[in-house]
C-alpha cells in the first residue's frame, strides 16, 4: 500500500509518499511561502533533490503541484493517483476528543475546528490540506495522525493544573502535549530494541528538535509530558519559553503595555535559546560562540541543559524511577555536547553516559556504560514514517 | 537584649517582642485593617486583648502597640528603652541584597526600587520602618529579606528563557522567597546532624505544616534521641 503523508503548516506544506510494503520513502518534499510570492517548491527523488519556484497561492494548488510532481514530471515517482491508496495528515491538536488516530470524516473535521482555539495557526491550515485532498483524491480514505492524541492516557492529577476549575470545564484548559506521534514511536522501538515488553519498563523520552518535550511511558502509555495547552509550555526550546513562573508573563506586559497575543508572540518566537543568548534558535549557532567567550551564549546553553535535567528528573519521580532515557530530534540526535550536560546532572540516579559512544549521532545507538543503571539510547525519530503506520494500522483496522 | 520584629503589610502590622536571652515571645500581636475598621490583637502574658481602635496609618498603630507593651497591666517592658533594636521583614531585596543589613537611607532607596517586584509589600515595609525610627529613634533597625537567601543561586539557574533584555531592564529573573525560612532549617539542620556537607532540600509549605513539622520532632527526639532517623524519614 502506498500511503501520502500531508503535513500542513500555515504557509507551508510537507509531503512524503512511501511505499508500505517495504517502509521505503519513495518521493518527498516540500512548498514553502504558500500565498506569497516566490513560493518555493523542493522536491526530492531517488536521491536527487530538485527545487522550483512559481507562485503558489493556496493549499489545494500546493497540492495540486505535488501530485504533478508524483505523477508527471520528468522523474515520476509513482504512474497515477490510484496508487495512493490513503493519505494521512499530521494534525497539531486533538483536544480530549481524539485518543488516537482517526479516519477522517465530517464529523471528525468538526472535531478538528473545535481545536482550534490550541493551535489557532496549524489546525487551521491541516483542514485546509484535508479538504483540498478531498478534492483532488475523492475516492482515498484520509487518516487524522494527532500530535495530542498518545497524550490523551495521562491521569487527571497530572493533566489539571492549579487554576481555578472552571477554566477547565468551560475552556478545555488542561494539558494536552505534543510529539505523541514521536514519543509513542521512540517508547514503541526501545522496547522492541531492548527486547523487553513494553508494559515493564519505565521510559523517559526526549524530543529535542526546534520544538522540544520530555515525556514519561510508564505500562507502556503516557503518564506525563512537558508540553501543555499548547506547545508553549514545558522545555526551553529555539524561541520558545518553555515554563516560567506565571507573573513573569503578566509583568512583562505591564512593563512594555502589551496584548496576550503580543506577548504570546515574544514567548514563542523571541525567547528560548535565541531569547537568553541573543544569536539564534539554533543550537548549532550557540555552541559555535561558547569557545569564543560569549557569555550569553554559554549562559543559553547551560539553562537549555539544567532545564531539561530538572524535567528528567520530574518523570523519574512521576514513575518512582526509570529504566531508559531515549534521546531523539534533531539536537537529541546530533547534540553529543547537550546529552553530555543534561546527563552530567543525573549520576545520582543511575545515569553514566560513555563519552566515546556518546560522540555517534544520527542513528539507533546505546549512549550509557555498560554498567549504567539507566540505559541511554538514541532512537531517531522519523516523523512521515509514524504517520504513515498509524495511517496503515487505521486503515487495516 | 530584648528585640522588636516588624512585619507590615499595606494594612496591617504584624509584631513580636522577643528577649533574646531566653529566646522567649514577650507579647506578640497584630493590628489589622489599618485605614479603615482597625483592630489590634495583643497576646500578652497567656492571654489575648482585641482592642478596637480605628487608625488611619501605620505610625498610628505603632503607637497603640507601644501603649501595650509599656502598659503597667501586662508588665512587658517599663520603657522603649529597653527596646535595642527592630527587625523588619522585607520581603523584595532584589539583586541589593544578600544579606540582612542595618537600615541606613540608602537603604531605604534600595527597597523601594525593589517595590515594583513588591508592590504591596515594600513600600508598607518602608512605612513601618518610618515609624519606628519616629516612635524608638534610640533603637538599631534592621532589615532581613526573604530574598536575600537566593542571592547565591548562579545565573543558569535563576535566568528564565525569555528575552534577555527583560532582565536587564526590568530585572525579569527568579529571586525566591521563604528565604529567612530556609536559611535557618538549612543551618540547624547541619547542627542537628553535625555536618555541613549536606545537599538538603527544604519544603516550607505554607506556616501550618512547618509548625507541625518541628513539634513532631521534639516528640520524637525526646522518645528516640538520634535526629539523622528522623530527618531521613520526615522531610517535611
Amino acid at each position: 500500500m502506498k500511503v501520502l503523508v500531508v503535513n500542513c503548516g500555515s504557509s507551508s506544506l510537507k509531503y512524503c509518499l512511501i511505499d508500505m510494503e517495504n517502509e521505503k520513502v519513495l518521493a518527498k518534499g516540500n512548498i514553502e511561502r504558500i500565498g506569497q510570492y516566490n513560493s518555493i517548491i523542493t522536491h526530492k527523488i531517488n536521491g536527487e533533490k530538485y527545487k522550483k519556484e512559481r507562485n503558489v497561492y493556496s493549499h489545494e494548488e500546493a497540492l495540486k503541484i505535488v501530485m504533478e510532481e508524483l505523477v508527471n514530471s520528468d522523474y515520476p515517482a509513482i504512474k497515477s493517483f490510484n496508487e495512493i491508496e490513503a493519505v494521512g495528515h499530521r494534525v497539531v491538536h486533538g483536544g480530549e476528543r481524539f485518543k488516537q488516530a482517526t479516519i477522517i470524516d465530517e464529523d471528525v473535521i468538526k472535531g478538528i475546528e473545535d481545536a482550534i482555539r490550541y493551535a489557532p495557526l496549524h489546525n487551521p491550515a491541516h483542514l485546509q490540506g484535508i479538504r483540498a485532498i478531498q478534492k483532488i483524491l475523492p475516492d482515498v480514505p484520509n487518516v487524522a495522525v494527532f500530535d495530542t492524541a498518545f497524550h490523551q492516557t495521562i491521569p487527571k492529577e497530572h493533566y489539571i493544573y492549579p487554576i481555578p476549575y472552571e477554566y477547565y470545564e468551560k475552556y478545555g484548559v488542561r494539558k494536552y502535549g505534543a510529539h505523541g506521534t514521536s514519543h509513542k514511536y521512540v517508547s514503541h522501538r526501545i522496547a522492541e530494541i531492548l527486547n523487553k515488553d513494553i508494559k515493564d519498563l519505565k521510559i523517559i523520552s526526549c524530543h529535542l528538535g526546534q520544538g522540544a518535550s520530555i515525556c514519561a511511558i510508564q505500562n507502556g502509555i503516557s503518564v506525563d509530558t512537558s508540553m501543555g495547552l499548547t506547545p508553549l509550555g514545558g522545555i526551553p526550546m529555539g524561541s520558545r519559553s518553555g515554563d516560567l513562573d506565571p507573573s513573569v508573563v503578566t509583568y512583562i506586559m505591564e512593563q512594555e503595555n502589551l496584548t496576550p497575543r503580543e506577548m504570546d508572540r515574544i514567548l514563542n518566537k523571541k525567547s528560548g535559546l535565541h531569547g537568553i543568548s541573543g544569536i539564534s534558535n539554533d543550537n548549532r549557532d550557540i555552541l559555535r560562540e561558547i569557545p569564543n567567550g560569549n557569555e550569553r551564549a554559554d549562559l543559553a546553553m547551560k539553562v537549555y541543559c539544567y532545564l531539561i535535567a530538572q524535567y528528567i528528573g520530574k518523570y523519574a519521580v512521576t514513575m518512582n524511577g526509570v529504566d531508559v532515557i531515549t534521546f531523539t530530534g534533531g539536537v537529541g540526535e546530533k547534540g553529543p555536547d547537550e546529552r553530555k550536560m543534561i546527563c552530567s546532572y543525573l549520576n545520582f540516579m543511575g545515569v553514566e553516559l560513555d563519552e566515546e559512544k556518546n560522540k555517534v549521532t544520527n542513528m539507533e545507538y546505546e549512549l550509557s556504560k555498560d554498567d549504567s543503571r539507566v540505559k541511554l539510547w538514541i532512537v531517531p525519530t522519523e516523523e512521515e514514517l509514524i504517520i504513515a503506520k498509524e495511517t496503515n494500522e487505521i486503515i487495516n483496522k | 537584649m530584648k528585640i522588636l520584629v516588624v512585619n507590615c503589610g499595606s494594612s496591617s502590622l504584624k509584631y513580636q517582642l522577643i528577649d533574646m536571652e531566653k529566646e522567649e515571645v514577650m507579647a506578640k500581636g497584630n493590628y489589622e485593617r489599618i485605614g479603615e475598621n482597625s483592630f489590634l490583637t495583643h497576646k500578652v502574658n497567656g492571654e489575648k486583648v482585641v482592642i478596637e481602635e480605628k487608625v488611619s496609618n501605620h505610625e498610628e498603630a505603632l503607637k497603640i502597640i507601644v501603649d501595650q507593651l509599656l502598659s503597667p497591666k501586662y508588665n512587658t517592658i517599663k520603657s522603649l528603652d529597653e527596646i535595642e533594636a527592630v527587625g523588619h521583614r522585607i520581603v523584595h531585596g532584589g539583586e541589593y541584597f544578600d544579606k540582612s543589613v542595618l537600615v541606613t537611607e540608602d537603604v531605604i532607596e534600595k527597597i523601594e526600587d525593589c517595590s515594583k517586584l513588591a508592590p504591596l509589600h515594600n513600600p508598607a515595609a518602608i512605612l513601618g520602618i518610618r515609624a519606628c525610627q519616629k516612635e524608638m529613634p534610640n533603637a538599631k533597625m534592621a532589615v532581613v529579606f526573604d530574598t536575600a537567601f537566593h542571592q547565591t543561586m548562579p545565573a543558569k539557574t535563576f535566568t528564565y528563557p525569555v528575552p534577555y533584555e527583560m532582565y536587564e531592564k526590568y530585572g525579569v529573573r527568579k529571586y525566591g522567597a521563604h528565604g529567612t525560612s530556609h536559611k535557618y532549617i538549612a543551618n540547624r539542620v547541619a547542627a542537628l546532624e553535625g555536618r555541613t556537607d549536606l545537599k538538603i532540600v527544604n519544603c516550607h509549605l505554607g506556616q501550618r505544616c512547618k509548625f507541625m513539622c518541628h513539634e513532631r520532632w521534639k516528640e520524637f527526639r525526646y522518645k528516640y534521641g538520634t535526629y539523622s532517623t528522623w530527618w531521613n524519614s520526615n522531610v517535611c
